[in-house]
Order: C-alpha cells, then structure tokens, then sequence
C-alpha cells in the first residue's frame, strides 16, 4: 500500500514536471518572487521511499544561465487535502549556481500524512546587516 | 546663556529625528540570516532540518519504530565545544519537536524532573488532592533511546577575510546495549569578507 502511495506520488511529480505552467500552486517549483522563473528551473526530481518508510524528494535545479546565480529554495510537504505540513518550519536555504551549473538538492516528508512536495524559489531575501 | 537656549532645542531635535528614523517590523522567522558569521537563526534551523529529516529516513531508527512502537526517547546535552555561547538546548528542542510531530518517538523530559516530583509531592502528602485522584507513583516508563551530540567549529581569520566552519554531529543510542543506532552530522561553512568601505 505504502509502496503504491509512492508510486503515485513519483507519477504526480513526473506529471507536475511536464506541465509545468498549468497551476503554480500545483506545480513541483513555485516561484516566490523575483526574477529567477526560467533562469533556475528544476531539471529532474524523484521520490524515493526511505528504508524509515517516508518519502523523500530529491530534485536538481539547473543554472540556465551563463553567469553565477544566487538564489533562495526550500521544500514543501502538502498532505491528502492539498495544504502545507511544514511551510511554516521549513528554513530558507541560500545557494548559489555557477553558470550552466546544477545543484542536488533533498528533503524527508515530515511524516506519512505527506502526498507531495514543491520546491519554492526565491531571489535572496536574506535578513543582513 | 544664549548658547545654551540655542542648544537645548538643536539636541532635543536630534533625538527625535534619530528616533524617527528606527522602525521596528516583524519578518519572517524561517527567512535566511546573514547579519555576521556568529551562529543563527538559520544555522539552527538547518540542522535541525537535516538531523530530523537523516533520522526519519534512517532504516535502522525505521526498525526500532517499526509496528507503530513509538520507542522513548531522552534528549541529552549537546556538548558546544565552539567559541560561542550557543544555546544548544533550543537545537535539540526544535529538533524533539519535529520528532514528536512526525508521530514516530514519545520522549521523557528529563529537565523537567524536579517539577514532576515536587507535583507527586504535593499530591501525596499536602493532604490537599483527593488520593483517589490522584497520580500513582512508580508508573513512569523509561526511556529507552538517548539523543546526544556534539557541536564544534574552527574559525579562521586572514586579513579581511573571516570564514567558520560548524559541524553538529547527532547520536542515538541504545541505553541497554549501549549501541549507537544512529548518526548524523551537518556541516555549515559560512565566510565573510570584509570591504574597502568597512561593510
């Protein structure tokens, strides 16, 4: 059954991936604000299932640009009925992609209430001096 | 005298063009930190990101918890063998409670013993509570697991340039074997470099 739930969840994002415009609240990158939609984008994710018996999503993100880019991302669980299990207690994660470079990036669901996940990007809004 | 009438006002000015500038607003508590390389806010929370998230997805933690278990666990200190005064108790709290909130652990709170005892005290022999009511002695359970770890770092400094490095290394540990079951570490690099401006 657990096994299964997975397979899903792996066809909901492969899904998610291939129409990536059609609903950004449904899609596996969301776009927090900036400039970065079409400079980072995600080149492929999976979800695995951990031998604890929880999701984890793995995905790459992809500089296509020439030049370095610094940016902000962080993981999003959403349960059965759409809403955020964690947005609230995920961090913001600063990273930084050289040119045409790609960066690995992964999160466990928090729990087994998790259906899918979303990556969400954002220019640096980092609280500095 | 003149002076001084001249003054007066030109100081009591400033201070209210100084306070006018302050403002004070709430901000979002996940949002990157980057004011110095001390540690922070987002140090804490991306450690405890990825000790939670190592441990739920541990097979070996999976087989301890496996048939909805729930094993107890007991938080011990995190030894801060930094330079800085770390509160390493707000590390290992905001890390029980994402376990605790995953349904997977129950915990005992140790640093709340003498609390409990005083409350069983009272209960047994203020003469005040109903002894019907109220609660039996000897039936606490015992932990099972202890969470326990280290946290270190090595700071360099090199004319303008300031870079630390952090490890957080996290065990879990089998009080009656003595086994370590599990194991995580979290390294954090963070350098700054100081301008010709002084920023």
């Amino acid at each position: 059954m657990k096994r299964l739930a997975i397979a899903l969840l792996l066809g909901t994002s492969a899904a998610l991936t291939a129409c990536a415009t059609a609903n950004p609240a449904k899609d596996i990158v969301n776009y927090r604000g900036g400039d970065l939609k079409g400079t980072i984008e995600v080149a492929r994710s999976a979800v695995v299932e951990t031998p604890g018996g929880l999701p984890r999503a793995q995905a790459v993100l992809r500089n296509r640009a020439g030049v370095t880019q610094k940016f902000e991302y962080k993981f999003v669980w959403f349960d059965s009925n759409d809403m955020s299990l964690d947005e609230d207690n995920r961090p913001w994660h600063a990273a930084s992609v050289q040119g045409r470079d790609e960066l690995t990036i992964g999160a466990t669901a928090p729990s087994d209430k998790a259906k899918r996940f979303q990556i969400q990007i954002r220019d640096p809004q980092g609280v500095t001096q | 005298m003149k002076r001084t009438l001249i003054l007066v006002p030109l100081l009591a000015a400033s201070v209210a063009g100084l306070n006018g500038c302050s403002s004070v607003q709430y901000g979002d508590a996940t949002a990157v930190e980057t004011v110095n390389t001390d540690f922070g806010s987002t140090d804490l929370q991306m450690i405890a990101e990825k000790m939670v998230d190592d441990m739920l997805a541990s097979g070996a933690v999976a087989q301890i918890s496996a048939g909805g278990k729930r094993p107890i666990l007991f938080v011990d200190k995190i030894k801060n063998k930094t330079t800085e005064h770390v509160d390493t108790e707000s590390i290992t709290d905001t890390i029980s409670t994402k376990l605790l909130n995953s349904g997977k652990f129950r915990f005992v709170d140790m640093t709340a013993v003498d609390a409990v005892m005083k409350q069983m005290d009272y209960q047994k022999n203020s003469g005040l509570v109903d002894e019907a009511k109220s609660v039996q002695m000897g039936r606490q359970l015992g932990a099972q697991y202890m969470l326990y770890g280290n946290f270190s770092s090595i700071v360099k400094n090199a004319g303008s340039t300031r870079d630390v490095y952090y490890k957080f290394t996290m065990k879990l540990t089998d009080i009656e074997s003595g086994l370590v079951e599990f194991q995580s570490e979290k390294e954090i690099r963070k350098t700054k470099k100081k301008s010709l401006m002084g920023g």
